[in-house]
């Protein structure tokens, strides 16, 4: 559902962000990107979304080329970002029916769906009110009710977790693994090892713009022969060698 | 003091616009810079320069040639430096509130260790050194003016330049010193929202007192005449408000040390004042508003029973108008800036009392003369352009998105749906303005239907074609990184390179048609067609660059 080939992102004519990267998302699976601050994590997400324009390969989400058939891509992602603080003038009601709208969500499933998620996540009661009254984590959610709300596809989620009290955050890790049986994909970034170890089907891991692993776990433990996940990614985030 | 002068600089990079990194966008700027800087910033000083200088020399021949006359030659000095402070109190209480209180580095800051007094004086200074700098240069053009009609020495230059540079400090400290009180002691301001209301009221306020002590029937020359004798009850009002404007003057006029140093210690007292009131009053009134979340709790079957699918032009319309109006920041000077048009006019005819040069053509236009015919209709047009471009509607719309922008880029609505969606948000409010005023403009100079349709027509392609023009500019570069919403219209160039273009272009096609009609005599009806035509097919070009050359723009940032 998700394939990236060759791809390649330099900001300001040097700083190489993402470097010749490759891989895929197939439809039912659930992809840890992980890596350490500033490996390019959030920079693929960005090309995969639009956000970022890239410099060289091939993107395709859904099937549909991100820059050839850009909104009918953009229609099959729902997208967290890494910020929550948007349009905080704006009722919570407001910001999902904005969002259904331009994802042209029917009246009668827009209801349906802001009903089911806003009582996965606590929020039924406080939709009339301008979100620069809410929380973090209740703006966090609300980012994610606005991803889910037209049940697309493809989920890229960036740092999805953050901020999420542990209620809502398993609440999410179990609609991921819900939305992967149904035969889509998700694609989220995470420092949290332990997260990627429970929910993902296969993790890759990024280091200075350049894939340095894509597997399971499991043969990731395999091959270094380690039980600590910890210790196996600091060991690869620090060889100067692992590329 | 190291402490200090690292968090002015803090302060003031974080307000500041970043640079482009594009060589090409770069020279773009400096370009837009050098135009600005020649065509607004030299005519606008040299204007004031003029305007101190010839009055300061009226009042002297008054004062010659009448020995009873008890009038300070410094009176027209006096007089301008004073309107300057008035208009830094109105400006000043919306920065100083959103320095002080509602920027986003205070959060981080107030658990650092850092003395509340050093924390509160840097932002002091920001506040001085930021708002002030278009007054500097008022300032010293006004001074330049008096000094090169006077007889100047070395001393009363001096004094002027510090006069320059400390002459903000009293009305700011007045601004912080009621702030620092209302959100210390009532419960008028917890968030922003209210902070909009109480700001109108003091700036009504303000605006009210001063009218009050300017209301003025006397010509320009009886004016003159009464500076020279020295009876002006609004100079009066204000030596009262600001003691530090008539020490100022009394000691450059006279060559008056003591004058100059009751002028320092006047502005030394006020601040230490406001510096002890903050240091007490300051960080409690900012832990007040710290905790500002109150829900209005509703139930889901409520909430869902008006939710249906809609338009999503509409939405997206909806969501712009939504934030403009409900922003208080964007809603003051995006929307509420269109209201001080009237008063700009008022202002002019209690200025010029009743030789006014605008009843005079008013007049010629009652009758039906070329000439009176000729100025409405340009300025119908100049006036228009500047609304338009003024109030940084268009000029801000990409910069409003602040660090959410990208997702305008995410969302599946197509760039040019979404730059003509924003450009409706700034002919919407912007025309509605417009409208008005060309409704009561039109009914004072009793104009014929005929001219009437003309007016509007000529205002509407004015307003379309610099609202594309300002989006145009702001996708070039724009302010994306701000801390507070008022940041992100202030010190924003887009803004004020739209206005320096759209001066630029109505004295230029003004000129032109003036040109036109009173050298090569073409008819006032084919001139009309003409800008009609004109400003029509530049809209078209506007409109295409914007939709080719704006949307790759769009396509280029990347934050």
């Amino acid at each position: 559902m998700i394939k990236v080939k060759n791809v390649t992102k330099v900001f300001n004519e040097t700083n190489k962000a993402v470097d010749n990267i490759s891989f895929e998302v197939n439809p039912g699976e659930i992809v840890g990107f992980i890596g350490p601050n500033g490996s390019g994590k959030t920079t693929t997400l960005k090309l995969l979304t639009g956000i970022y324009q890239k410099d060289s390969g091939e993107i395709t989400v859904a099937g549909y080329d991100v820059d050839k058939e850009a909104l009918e891509a953009k229609k099959n992602i729902g997208y967290i970002s890494d910020s929550p603080d948007m349009f905080l003038r704006l009722k919570g009601i407001e910001f999902l029916n904005l969002i259904a709208d331009i994802y042209e969500v029917s009246t009668t499933k827009r209801k349906q769906r802001i009903r089911e998620l806003t009582r996965a996540f606590g929020l039924e009661e406080i939709l009339e009110s301008e979100m620069i009254s809410y929380s973090h984590g209740m703006r966090q959610k609300m980012m994610v009710i606005a991803a889910l709300i037209h049940e697309p596809d493809v989920w890229i989620l960036d740092e999805p977790l953050i901020g999420l009290d542990p209620e809502s955050a398993h609440q999410l890790k179990e609609m991921m693994k819900e939305h992967a049986k149904k035969g889509h994909a998700v694609l989220f970034s995470t420092h949290v090892l332990e997260v990627a170890e429970k929910l993902c089907d296969r993790v890759i891991i990024i280091k200075e713009g350049k894939i340095i692993y894509q597997g399971t776990l499991k043969e990731l433990k395999k091959k270094y022969s380690k039980k600590d996940l910890e210790e196996i990614f600091l060991r690869m985030v620090q060889d100067e060698n692992v590329h | 003091m190291k402490m200090y002068t690292k968090l002015i600089r803090t302060f003031l990079l974080s307000g500041e616009m970043p640079k482009s990194e594009k060589k090409d966008k770069v020279k773009f700027y400096v370009t837009l810079g050098i135009i600005a800087t020649v065509f607004i910033f030299i005519p606008c000083f040299l204007l004031m320069t003029f305007l101190v200088g010839a009055t300061t020399v009226g009042i002297k021949e008054e004062i010659l040639s009448n020995s009873m006359y008890a009038g300070n030659i410094g009176n027209g000095l006096l007089l301008v430096i004073q309107f300057i402070c008035i208009f830094s109190m109105i400006f000043g209480f919306n920065i100083i509130l959103n320095t002080f209180y509602f920027s986003g580095d205070i959060e981080h800051i107030l658990p650092l260790p850092i003395k509340p007094e050093t924390l509160i004086s840097s932002k002091f200074m920001t506040v001085l050194i930021s708002e002030s700098i278009m007054e500097f240069l008022f300032l010293l053009a006004a001074f330049l003016g008096y000094l090169i009609v006077t007889d100047v020495n070395i001393l009363t230059a001096i004094m002027s330049i510090i006069g320059v540079f400390t002459l903000p400090i009293l009305p700011l400290v007045y601004c912080g010193i009621i702030t620092l009180l209302i959100m210390r002691f009532t419960k008028l301001i917890k968030n922003k929202n209210n902070a909009l209301t109480i700001l109108l009221l003091a700036s009504i306020i303000i605006i009210g007192i001063f009218a009050i002590g300017y209301i003025n029937n006397d010509s320009i020359t009886e004016f003159v005449k009464m500076l020279a004798i020295g009876k002006i009850r609004f100079i009066d009002i204000m030596n009262y408000i600001f003691p530090s404007t008539y020490f100022l003057v009394k000691a450059v006029s006279n060559t008056n040390i003591v004058a100059f140093l009751v002028y320092i210690i006047i502005n030394v007292l006020a601040y230490i004042i406001f510096m002890l009131l903050a240091g007490k009053l300051y960080i409690p009134g900012v832990k007040r508003i710290s905790n500002n979340a109150i829900h209005q709790k509703e139930s889901i079957v409520k909430v869902l029973a008006n939710t249906k699918k809609e338009n999503y032009k509409m939405t997206y319309l909806k969501k712009e108008l939504k934030l403009l109006t409900r922003t208080p920041s964007f809603f003051s000077n995006c929307v509420l800036s269109n209201l001080l048009w009237p008063i700009v006019i008022i202002l002019i005819f209690l200025i010029q009392g009743q030789d006014n040069i605008i009843v005079e053509f008013v007049n010629h236009y009652k009758q039906q003369e070329k000439l009176g015919l000729l100025v409405v209709f340009i300025s119908v047009f100049a006036i228009s352009a500047i609304l338009t471009t003024a109030n940084s509607i268009a000029s801000s719309s990409i910069s409003r998105e602040g660090k959410h922008f990208p997702f305008m880029k995410y969302i599946p609505i197509n760039y040019r749906t979404q730059l003509n969606i924003k450009a409706l948000v700034s002919i919407i409010i912007s025309y509605s303005f417009n409208f008005i005023y060309l409704l009561i403009i039109s009914y004072y100079l009793e104009a014929t239907f005929l001219d009437f349709l003309t007016f509007v027509t000529v205002s509407l392609l004015s307003c379309v074609f610099f609202t594309y023009l300002g989006i145009y500019l702001d996708t070039i570069n724009p302010k994306l990184i701000w801390e507070d919403e008022l940041n992100a219209l202030r010190g924003n160039e887009n803004t004020f390179f739209s206005m320096a273009i759209s001066m630029i272009i109505a004295t230029v096609l003004g000129g032109g048609i003036y040109y036109l009609n009173k050298v090569i005599l073409i008819p006032l009806s084919i001139l009309k067609v003409m800008l009609i035509v004109i400003l029509l097919m530049a809209s078209i070009l506007i409109y295409y660059k914007v939709m080719n050359k704006g949307i790759k723009n769009i396509k280029e940032i990347e934050i």
